[in-house]
């Protein structure tokens, strides 16, 4: 019961945010379909046991090199929500690699598939190759760390993207092992 | 509790969202077409970002656009031998604009496509509404999008006879990275690419190109998917042994350098051909090794042949983006990615 109130005002509060955006000429103009509910960036239940956990994430090198530096830092965070957590650290500590004003909307995760999305920023043109590359795969290899990631799919403000510069993101990126350092 | 605060703060959130409503967007220029695979485009440039919803009956496609005709004065267009389409009418009603476009047979729903393109500002494109109405079907010999010819490719035997296609990166409305002093990346991909395939013929491969002008593959007002898709379907058409496309790469840091190549692993050789032409490359000068990557690029991935996409030192770094523009320079990276294509047929004979 409790559970289908929550969905209820999220369901409101996404109406409105929805009904506002095509007031305000908003950014979500497509056309034929309507565009499939977004899912809330965190869906967590009355549960609040946080946890500390170390994990890795990766940032772009300094030495101008094409491999991606490891960091390790500690995330603190409700059970489940880690993933999000080191998603936000790596988009941050990237957030001169990334287009300017992009922000991390939510993560959704299920069957292995994690889906992020991006505020439409990510999209904006300008970019360098060798940054939206290396950026892409900082956040794809971060995430892969996570035992229930394999796949990540990107999404700009709820939708799918087809293409970004020369990269394909109409299915979803895998774990690429050739942007990290070569293990011993 | 949580919930009444929520709930507040998105009624707040529409409120000041509505109190901000803007004036109608302008649209600025409509432009009609048939594009490679026979869709008739309508196009129509926009001042800002708008919405438009399509409506289809079984008589009639309509279209509404918010926004107002401010100077076009072609509202009308009669496609030439169109199957589907009699004529596309631009109507103005307050602060919307209906195309209207009646129909010579019923249209499914998937046979229309209404989308945005986003404003570019390096190809100084407008924010843009698009409008895609199946024509009729497409020519046989330009696939595009979900029919896939796949064709047995060759490795064994040497560079002769293979049929090579070289893909200048960029061209026409689409400049590719931009270098400190203005140069342009597809300046320098077509000279590039154009040199390789004189020297890939020399050593008797046979060469077809995406590009031999400075134009886009597609067309102008292509989605960034039909633009790479088109490159693909030139390989594909021409039934390539191998797909190479030349680019250069770029990054707002300006201090980074060098040459890297990217393969996609369709088949062993996609590496092996990505890491001869990397070594080749290296050679050119004293450079960074910024090495072979795995990236699932678009032209790499969608292409059933073995392939690499070069990248051939950084725009964006003053240094190189110097050297790049000098034709000795040109002709040296030219040899260099001949040299490779040929080493790789070479070491798997």
């Amino acid at each position: 019961m409790k559970i289908k109130a929550v969905g209820l005002t999220l369901v409101l509060c996404l109406s409105c945010v929805l009904a506002a955006g095509c007031a305000g000429g908003g950014s979500s103009p497509t056309t034929k379909q309507q565009p499939a509910a977004q899912q809330p960036a965190v869906k967590q239940e009355a549960k609040t046991t946080t946890t500390e956990i170390e994990k890795t994430i990766y940032v772009l090198p300094t030495n101008g090199s094409q491999t991606l530096t490891p960091k390790k830092i500690k995330i603190k965070a409700a059970q489940g929500q880690e993933p999000l957590t080191a998603l936000k650290a790596v988009v941050d500590s990237n957030n001169k690699s990334l287009p300017k004003g992009t922000k991390v909307l939510g993560l959704t995760i299920k069957d292995n598939l994690a889906i992020v999305n991006l505020s439409k920023e990510f999209l904006s043109k300008g970019q360098g190759e060798y940054e939206r590359t290396m950026s892409l795969y900082a956040i794809v290899n971060t995430l892969t760390e996570f035992p229930n990631i394999k796949k990540v799919l990107f999404q700009a403000d709820g939708k799918n993207i087809e293409v970004l510069g020369q990269m394909d993101l109409a299915e979803p990126l895998i774990r690429n092992a050739t942007y990290l350092p070569k293990t011993k | 509790m949580l919930k009444k605060i929520l709930f507040l703060f998105c009624c707040m959130f529409a409120l000041v969202n509505m109190g901000m409503a803007q004036a109608a967007p302008e649209i600025n220029k409509v432009s009609y077409g048939i594009t490679p695979d026979n869709k008739l485009r309508v196009v129509l440039d926009c001042s800002t970002l708008t919405k438009a919803t399509a409506n289809l009956t079984p008589t009639e496609l309509l279209v509404t656009v918010n926004g107002k005709l401010s100077n076009v004065n072609n509202r009308q267009y009669f496609p030439a031998k169109s199957q589907t389409v009699r004529r596309v009418t631009l109507q103005e009603a307050g602060n919307r604009v209906i195309v209207h476009v009646p129909l010579k047979t019923a249209l499914q729903g998937d046979q229309y496509k209404l989308f945005n393109l986003k404003k570019d500002n390096v190809a100084k494109r407008p924010e843009r509404i698009v409008l895609d109405v199946y024509n009729g079907p497409a020519p046989e010999k330009r696939t595009t999008t979900s029919i896939r010819v796949t064709h047995s490719y060759s490795v064994s035997g040497g560079i002769k006879g293979k049929k090579i296609t070289l893909d200048p990166g960029h061209g026409g409305t689409d400049s590719g990275a931009i270098g400190a002093e203005k140069l342009l990346e597809k300046d320098v991909t077509l000279p590039v690419a154009l040199k390789v395939k004189d020297l890939l013929e020399a050593k008797g491969a046979i060469v077809s190109m995406t590009r031999t002008t400075d134009r886009d593959v597609f067309g102008p007002d292509a989605s960034d998917r039909e633009e790479l898709q088109a490159r693909v379907d030139v390989a594909e058409n021409n039934a390539a042994d191998l797909f190479i496309s030349i680019h250069c790469n770029a990054n707002t840091n300006r201090e980074i350098g060098g040459f890297s190549t990217y393969y996609h692993e369709k088949s062993k050789y996609d590496y092996l051909v990505a890491d001869e032409l990397q070594k080749a490359m290296m050679k050119t000068g004293n450079f960074q090794d910024l090495g072979v990557r795995y990236a699932n690029l678009y032209v790499n991935k969608r292409c059933s042949m073995p392939g690499a996409l070069v990248e051939m030192l950084f725009v964006s770094n003053r240094k190189e983006e110097k050297i790049l523009r000098s034709n000795w320079f040109r002709t040296k990276l030219a040899v260099a990615i001949a040299d490779g294509i040929a080493n790789f047929y070479a070491h798997n004979n």
